[in-house]
């Protein structure tokens, strides 16, 4: 048989109703102090703002780069090395191979994003242009360079390519290795 | 826009689109991860903001309730995952929260040389 409950809940629920009365906004003041700290209703200071645009930033660089397996980063420089020797080819392989590897990249960019939890929208991704030019940017001056220096050097087409496929890669890895610390 | 916690009280964020329920460290960082992406894993999202289970959950709950963010049940591998996305509602609000936290910025900027602003970031 139960005791009656004249005086309502027990001690630590009596206490937290006590403080839920005194402010309409949401308070957690008389639980858990960690949950209290989460919430702001005061006034916001510009270094508070600041510190929040700030993080905003981080999160977003690391939606951007985080995630990615290392198989992505490889498959996707392969694919990449096959495109542009596809272009180099003065026939039409170009014309064969350039819709092959486009389809390649395309298939293990969803089967990466899968792998990520995170699903891309088709327009503007969670990379900013700054963001692109700094992995694209390094494997197209390869490129460039290389096939540049293919007209004086003697060394096959496939250098260039196989270089700048390579470099995507690398920086693809570091970059994304370097986001994923906490 | 207001939300059910703001306090209404006379602040820096009497800036225009000024948000107190997004403002929250962990609902700002849980808006920037959606905002540029479709839908994130709920377990995708956790590892990246580096929180607990029961501390994402709530915060997902707070903005799913202010119409912020809907929730996606779907199987994979056998295992139902929950796919998280910003509602229009919600970008709105969070970009518009992001302009009036640069706007603050800015006016501090203005008043006082001191306060660098924070550049580079998503705007509205």
């Amino acid at each position: 048989m139960q005791p009656p409950r004249a005086g309502g809940p027990p001690g630590r629920l009596r206490r937290a109703r006590a403080v839920a009365p005194k402010s309409a906004r949401l308070c957690f003041l008389s639980g858990n102090c960690r949950v209290a700290d989460m919430e702001t209703n005061g006034p916001v200071s510009a270094n508070e703002a600041s510190a929040a645009l700030a993080a905003a930033k981080q999160t977003r660089a690391r939606v951007a780069w985080s995630g990615y397996p290392a198989w992505y980063w490889l498959a996707t420089g392969a694919g990449l090395g096959a495109a542009c020797y596809a272009a180099l080819l003065p026939s039409w392989w170009a014309l064969a191979i350039a819709p092959l590897a486009g389809a390649a990249l395309l298939i293990v960019a969803r089967a990466a994003s899968r792998v990520r939890g995170v699903r891309e929208r088709c327009q503007r991704g969670a990379m900013t242009l700054r963001d692109r030019v700094i992995l694209s940017g390094p494997a197209a001056l390869v490129m460039l360079a290389g096939s540049a220096a293919s007209k004086f050097a003697s060394w096959p087409l496939a250098v260039p390519a196989v270089l700048a496929g390579m470099v995507f890669a690398g920086t693809g890895l570091i970059l994304s290795a370097r986001a994923s610390r906490p | 826009m207001s939300t059910p916690l703001g306090t209404g009280q006379a602040t820096a964020g009497d800036a225009d689109g000024f948000d107190h329920l997004i403002h929250a460290p962990v609902r700002l960082r849980i808006c920037a991860a959606l905002d540029p992406v479709r839908e994130i894993e709920f377990a995708a999202l956790q590892a990246l903001l580096d929180i607990s289970k029961s501390a994402l959950s709530k915060h997902v709950s707070a903005l799913a309730d202010a119409g912020y963010l809907t929730q996606r049940r779907a199987v994979r591998d056998t295992r139902q995952r929950v796919w998280l996305s910003l509602t229009q509602t919600g970008r709105s609000a969070y970009r518009g929260h992001v302009a009036a936290l640069h706007q603050i910025v800015g006016s501090a900027h203005a008043h006082n040389p001191a306060h660098a602003p924070v550049r580079d970031h998503p705007g509205p």
